[in-house]
């Protein structure tokens, strides 16, 4: 009776400290330490190579920065979507509006991440973003002046222009939300279709009308400080704007 | 036994404890007044491989490798949010004083991403694990790019660029001169 005892207790404490060291192993791949103990292993591993590819010269005027923060899928999604009638509309191969297109697009890219949209999800990502527009000088910033009127100005400009758009970096420290399970390629697939998005989104909210503005007057107050009073400013469709 | 069994309990209660509180604040957009001319950019590409492997009792059961190459874009020019400074002298001749030229953006392109081998054995790969790879290769390529001189190539482009933007309009001399920005911290 005695032995039995002893033989449950030592087998009790046999599962209690293999399960101590389960614990323990999974805490040092949850810490990522590297570890090697021979039964136990755990390695970590990575290497980077840089190599500059090309230095070039560039010539822009930025003038209106658009940050935006936007959950990847749900805010691309109208609310109370209901994909069905799409996939329906699809089988009987009848032709879908731009924006249908574009649900389905978006169900299809989620679908290829393994978020499935036709029933309740928690997979998301907090995508940060910027786009810089302005003006572009490379192609055209030409100046004219006239004999006659030597106050007054013409400035030819490019049209405004999203200059660029920067996806902001996250990292361990500054991402406080459940990372999403995406590989380099798949994460491609997604900053493309938010880029896409928001340069449909900024322009909506009138961030090439800004640009315009916010360049012009800058333009405005450097060719004031020259001594200019008329300043006139011409962009490609040629038509003349008196600003002043 | 039963403290061994509480201290268990304490450790598995803590780490399912452990779970940040989602709050999305601000996820409006904004439209922000910026005055920027960006003059020089350098593109330099990052090959990264990232790898993880762990074993227990001679059991493998993590095994993922990745490899992909991205290009990160640094660029430098001038931030002229307080504007520029322009004086016309008596003679004619046009002074004007610039800020500094400075990094204003170091961003890792994502349509430029290119995988060459991904495998994902025991553990998916998740987006920050690369990201933190990325994070370090941006910190050697504004070293680097500082260096090989980005700020002095900038600077000299940027004497052409706004001679040859004032040239029509300017008949005499030109001074152009660059001074440090009181505001506005480097990227």
């Amino acid at each position: 009776m005695k032995r039995g005892k002893l033989l449950l207790r030592i087998g009790v404490f046999a599962i209690l400290m293999l399960l101590v060291s389960a614990l323990l192993y999974l805490w040092i791949i949850e810490m990522d330490i590297s570890i090697d103990l021979g039964f136990v292993q755990h390695n970590k591993t990575s290497h980077s190579t840089l190599l500059l590819q090309e230095g070039r010269e560039m010539l822009a005027l930025a003038t209106t920065e658009y940050r935006r923060k936007s959950v990847f899928p749900y805010d691309f999604i109208p609310e109370d979507t209901d994909f069905r009638p799409l996939f329906a509309a699809l089988f009987r191969q009848e032709k879908l509006a731009p924006e249908e297109e574009r649900l389905v697009a978006i169900y299809r890219l989620c679908a290829r991440m393994g978020i499935d949209l036709s029933e309740e999800n928690d997979r998301f990502v907090l995508i940060s973003a910027r786009l810089r527009a302005g003006f572009p000088l490379e192609e055209a910033l030409r100046l004219r002046l006239w004999d006659n009127d030597p106050k007054r100005i013409g400035i030819t400009l490019s049209d405004a222009a999203i200059l660029d758009i920067e996806i902001v970096d996250d990292q361990f420290d500054d991402y406080p939300y459940p990372d999403i399970e995406a590989n380099p390629e798949e994460w491609k697939e997604i900053a493309f279709f938010v880029q896409q998005e928001l340069r449909t989104i900024a322009r909506k909210e009138g961030l090439l009308i800004e640009a315009e503005k916010r360049g012009k007057a800058a333009l405005k107050k450097l060719f004031q400080g020259l001594g200019y009073e008329r300043i006139e400013f011409r962009t490609k469709s040629e038509n003349v704007e008196a600003l002043d | 036994m039963k403290r061994l069994l509480l201290g268990i309990a304490l450790v598995i209660g803590f780490s399912s404890c452990a779970r940040s509180q989602v709050d999305i604040d601000n996820l409006e957009g904004r439209l922000h007044s910026i005055l920027q001319m960006p003059l020089y950019e350098m593109i330099y590409r990052d090959v990264i491989y990232i790898g993880e492997e762990a074993s227990f009792l001679g059991f493998k059961h993590i095994d993922t490798k990745l490899l992909f190459s991205i290009q990160i874009r640094i660029e430098a020019g001038l931030r002229m949010d307080e504007g520029i400074k322009l004086q016309r002298n008596s003679d004619g001749s046009v002074r004007v004083q610039l800020p500094q030229p400075e990094i204003l953006l170091l961003d890792a392109d994502e349509s430029s991403i290119q995988q060459y081998f991904l495998k994902e054995r025991g553990k998916e790969i998740k987006r920050l694990d690369y990201y933190q790879e990325i994070a370090k290769g941006k910190k050697r390529i504004r070293e680097e790019a500082l260096q090989s001189g980005i700020i002095e190539t900038s600077q000299q482009r940027a004497r052409r660029v706004i001679e040859q933007i004032l040239r029509p309009a300017v008949q005499e001399e030109i001074y152009i001169d660059f001074i440090k920005a009181e505001t506005g911290a480097d990227l």
